[in-house]
């Protein structure tokens, strides 16, 4: 096993992933920016290393001062966290001829499933069903509108490089195309650095439903069940869980099967989640294959009890898979839910800012994988997720009140959070009765206004605040002494 | 303990609120202790209340207790309460700004509404915009934002460049508004 390695990404994941390093005894170097420079990794961390300014380009994007922190520290391997470098396999291929390991896939398996196009052609060739697109990536814009014609709209732009909705456009007529395929191109390129985009079927009203793999360099391959990750907004996930209320069991061991046959067929080591699109008919299509560690992966640890940040180190250090399939079983529900420094109250405007203010939720079943804390300065460079509230249960009904328990018990002030919302969606009768897809927030949710029934009682607060007001310094009540009052002017240095 | 009644104890204090924009009128009157007498829109109430930290109270109303979060926010306070949170102001505060965070266009001015960074230009100085025509696009935590025009106009300058770092009320494009319409 490996004496140290680096951590190669900043905020939740970061921390999450120094935790089960503290655990197996193994040393944690965190990398950072200027602006993080008092972030929540850094301070975890048993070494860190500064690697230049905010912007992402000049510290977390970059491969030369990532390699070069590495080596100065002595760390045995790397792993990158998601976003950043990932699912880049230029960086993949430097940790390889540099001898230090990326906790990971290989590069060239990476090359293969981390550009779309290349790992839909892949999986159909094993038989597994793909959405009917166009991915001619060099074509040009006339190709592009004819083949558009062709599927028929609605369709759906995606990056190539692409993941988390980044560059991703629904166009609903031929007028919008060539917009949205600009658009696209330039998120794309200015997240990914490659502008590559490519078109396919948008299947409406369809469910997410993805499969946690893991493969080890000797052959072995399973799946840790499923996620459920419908509720999205600005194809982002906001919540997901496991089992999916739409998965039959004999669905669930098919799309298993299918998920393991795709990291086999695709050379894949490592932890690593198969996409899937689940219509209304319960017929599934390949998606992608994301070949990271999963934001969402805290929900299958809570139903399976297996640590995947473990896993993944076990396996990059050459460990042989100590799992076979029927090992593995699912037990209740668990849920997450991504707190967001967004202002749902104002269309999710980004709120970055100084958190004055911060309690999070505890209790039986409550886990909170958490990249900030109260006072922490929450950046306007990165990604505005701040945490990630995870929640097991017996069942759903039952997880579904831990969860919104939970939130309820989550304050944070100076910043705006998407929290009030995730209250009203996983309170819904449509979201209680597993009705749920990739358009829910926009049938459901669209002009959302948070439900002020509380009013009454805030108000009794202000008041309360007003005629009491906070006393400063803090109050020593009369009469009592206290060595701090009659001590006068004397201070020990 | 021994209380001493003191003339700012027996003072009734009149509120005029507004929770969102939801009008309250108030009175509250300290009672013996941790007691408080209100009245909010004319019902009546004896409240026990307890502060537990400067942003933490703790508040007993109608048999039930509740905790209960306190914020000072531009202009006001924002109480949060089960994962709500409401926006309370001083209705009489004229002049405060509206709610916190808001998108700021002043006049003729378009600045952003948060910290951020230019990613391209849209409009040139001289140019005509209508209302709602696209201004400048801004991305902040991996999110792009186009501002735009809040009314038709001619734009008198454009202040920025693409890889700016810009600040709320920086004023990044100037617009002089068309004197014939009404929006």
């Amino acid at each position: 096993m490996f004496k140290k390695i680096l951590i190669a990404n900043r905020g939740e994941i970061a921390v999450r992933i120094m935790r089960t390093c503290r655990e197996m005894g193994i040393g944690t170097v965190a990398v950072y920016s200027e602006p993080d420079s008092s972030a929540l990794h850094v301070l975890e961390a048993d070494e860190s290393v500064c690697l230049g300014s905010g912007e992402p380009a000049s510290s977390y994007l970059s491969i030369d001062k990532i390699m070069s922190a590495a080596r100065e520290k002595g760390a045995g391997a790397i792993h990158p966290g998601y976003g950043f470098l990932a699912e880049n396999p230029e960086f993949v291929r430097r940790c390889e001829s540099e001898r230090i390991v990326f906790i990971g896939p290989p590069s060239g398996s990476m090359l293969k499933l981390g550009d779309k196009v290349r790992a839909r052609e892949t999986m159909k060739k094993e038989g597994i069903p793909v959405i009917p697109g166009f991915s001619r990536l060099n074509a040009g814009y006339g190709d592009m509108e004819k083949a558009a014609e062709e599927i028929g709209y609605p369709v759906l732009i995606k990056a190539a490089a692409g993941g988390g909705g980044r560059g991703m456009r629904i166009v609903l007529s031929r007028e919008k195309l060539k917009d949205s395929a600009a658009s696209a191109s330039s998120e794309a390129m200015s997240a990914f650095g490659d502008g590559r985009i490519f078109i396919e079927k948008y299947i409406e009203r369809p469910r997410h439903v993805e499969f946690q793999v893991l493969a080890d360099s000797h052959g072995n391959a399973v799946h840790l069940m499923e996620r459920e990750c419908s509720i999205q907004r600005r194809f982002q996930k906001i919540i997901e869980e496991s089992p999916s209320p739409a998965l039959s069991p004999s669905l669930r061991e098919e799309m298993g099967m299918a998920a393991v046959k795709a990291v086999v067929a695709s050379g894949y080591v490592n932890a690593g989640t198969v996409e899937f699109i689940l219509d209304r008919e319960g017929r599934f299509y390949f998606l992608e294959v994301n070949t990271r560690l999963q934001v969402e992966h805290p929900v299958t640890e809570m139903v399976t009890g297996i640590d995947i940040v473990r896993k993944q180190l076990e396996i990059a250090a050459g460990g042989k898979l100590s799992l076979s399939q029927g090992d593995i079983s699912a037990r209740g529900h668990a849920m997450e839910c991504r707190i967001y420094a967004e202002d749902p109250e104002l269309n999710f405007a980004p709120s970055p800012g100084r958190i004055s203010f911060l309690k999070e939720p505890h209790g039986p079943g409550v886990r909170v994988d958490s990249g900030v804390y109260g006072g922490f300065t929450v950046p306007f460079e990165y990604d505005p997720l701040l945490s990630k509230l995870i929640t097991h249960g017996e069942t759903r009904e039952i997880n579904i009140m831990r969860m919104l328990q939970a939130l309820r018990n989550y304050i944070a002030m100076g910043i705006k959070t998407t929290i009030p919302f995730m209250i009203d969606i996983i309170g819904s009768v449509p979201y209680m009765k597993g009705e749920i897809h990739t358009g829910f927030i926009d049938e459901h949710f669209m002009n959302w206004r948070p439900d002020m029934k509380g009013a009454e009682l805030a108000v009794m607060a202000y008041l309360a605040d007003d005629i009491f007001p906070v006393k400063k310094p803090a109050p020593v009540s009369a009469g009592q002494s206290s060595p701090w009052n009659t001590l006068g002017g004397w201070r020990i240095y | 303990m021994e209380h001493t009644w003191r003339l700012e104890d027996i003072l009734t204090v009149d509120y005029k609120l507004k929770v969102n924009d939801r009008d309250f009128s108030a009175t509250a009157e300290k009672c013996d202790g941790d007691r408080l007498r209100v009245s909010i829109n004319g019902v009546e109430k004896i409240i026990a209340w307890k502060r537990i930290s400067d942003a933490h109270i703790f508040l007993g109303a109608d048999g039930e207790d509740q905790n209960l979060y306190i914020e000072k926010t531009g202009g006001g306070k924002t109480i949060h309460l089960n994962g709500i949170q409401y926006f309370i102001k001083d209705a009489r505060d004229e002049g405060m700004k509206k709610h916190p965070g808001g998108l700021k266009e002043t006049g003729g001015k378009v600045t952003p509404p948060m910290p951020s960074v230019v990613v391209r230009i849209l409009a040139a100085a001289g140019a005509r915009v209508e209302k709602g025509e696209g201004l400048i696009v801004l991305t902040a935590m991996k999110l792009e934002t186009t501002l735009t025009a809040p009314f038709s106009g001619t734009v008198l300058s454009v202040n920025v460049q693409a890889g700016d770092r810009v600040m709320p009320g920086q004023v990044l494009v100037e617009i002089d508004r068309d004197k014939n319409t009404g929006d």
